[in-house]
């Protein structure tokens, strides 16, 4: 009897655990939702594709060259969002707002970009 | 004398032919189903946070000792990643447009996620006996003045009610009142009851936005999906 009532409360708090809303999307489980950042950078390629469209990145950070990646949502909300075949091309000067990655990792999840020509577009949803 | 009886039985004549052809004639004004209120047809997309969680949009209630559901173990996390159907209500937190397409006898859904089409008969049938179970279960609709109300049962047990793990049995029954809102606003109160897994009922809401120059697309999930095709390095899309 004892035992059930363990076993009860162990299986309520571990469902209670798994139940939190930020482990709902598991796109966002590699960056930190809650922070985020601006980097400037060029951009090296940019690839309008499922699942996620990706933008690659070279930023001079503390006088080094580092490669960013930053990542999209699926190709059809961009599209929707204006994102287009020729929207960037290698060697635009960029400035990405976004979440950044965990661990320090180089990597953004886009919240809004400012292109070459000084347009802004925005990623589709949050 | 025999003139004047003739002209009142012509006018009496008229008159009950008059009042036949009154009720044999077509309705002309504006019938319930042609109400524009009851025209849910258009494309439509999440206003505000794309993703929900259902259970804690109103408070889950807990879920009871139900030693079958420990046992049967926890459902894999990437189900969708998979290409798996989301199941309903699930199907209404994916970050794609949806079309309802409005058919005299049925209400289509076409998600553009993985292209899925709920069929919602609206010819008065009730759900069949013996019913197969399925991911997105089997929906009949009925008008509740300008509301649809969407009824849903014979669901198997694979999906989650919402992307955070919620589980439900195949004895789940989803309640899914849609009604406009104005012209560009489209309200769904859902109600979630699963006997088996959950002690009560709850609910929750999803409002979507009109996108009158959206067209649903082609949305293929197998594509470039690392979760169904692991690259050769072993890494998996984040």
């Amino acid at each position: 009897m004892k035992n059930n009532r363990w076993i009860l409360f162990g299986f309520v708090i571990g469902m209670l655990l798994v139940s939190h809303p930020l482990l709902a999307h598991h796109g966002s489980a590699n960056f930190q939702m809650d922070q985020v950042s601006t980097i400037k950078g060029s951009v090296v390629d940019y690839e309008l594709i499922n699942p996620h469209v990706q933008i690659y990145l070279k930023v001079e950070q503390d006088g080094k060259s580092v490669d960013w990646n930053v990542e999209g949502v699926s190709l059809n909300m961009m599209v929707r969002a204006g994102f287009k075949k020729d929207t960037l091309k290698a060697g635009d000067i960029v400035s990405v707002t976004g979440h950044p990655g965990k661990n320090g990792k180089p990597v953004l999840l886009l919240m809004k970009i400012m292109l070459a020509d000084g347009r802004v577009l925005s990623a589709p949803y949050e | 004398m025999r003139y004047r009886i003739t002209t009142i039985a012509f006018m009496l004549g008229l008159s009950v032919g008059s009042l036949a052809n009154v009720s044999a004639a077509p309705q002309t004004e504006k019938t319930k189903d042609s109400d524009p209120a009851r025209d849910l047809s258009g494309v439509w997309f999440t206003q505000g946070k794309v993703r929900a969680n259902f259970a804690f949009d109103g408070g889950a209630p807990f879920l009871p000792w139900g030693e079958e559901r420990v046992k049967a173990g926890p459902q894999k996390d990437t189900l969708v990643v998979l290409c798996i159907p989301p199941g309903v209500p699930r199907a209404w937190t994916e970050p794609y447009p949806f079309e309802i397409v409005m058919l005299p006898q049925r209400v289509l859904v076409i998600y553009e996620y993985q292209h899925l089409i709920r069929q919602i008969y609206t010819d008065g049938r009730d759900h069949p006996k013996d019913l197969t179970p399925t991911y997105m279960g089997n929906s009949v609709g009925k008008w509740d003045g300008n509301t649809l109300v969407v009824d849903t049962i014979g669901f198997n047990d694979k999906t989650w009610i919402d992307g955070t793990k919620h589980p439900h049995s195949d004895a789940l029954h989803v309640v899914e009142r849609i009604q406009k809102v104005g012209n560009e606003v489209l309200k769904i109160d859902i109600t979630i009851d699963d006997p088996k897994t959950y002690t009560k009922p709850w609910t929750a809401q999803r409002v979507f936005d009109l996108k009158p120059d959206w067209e649903i697309s082609e949305q293929v999930c197998e594509e470039n999906n690392t979760y169904l095709f692991p690259p050769e390095n072993g890494k998996t899309e984040k």
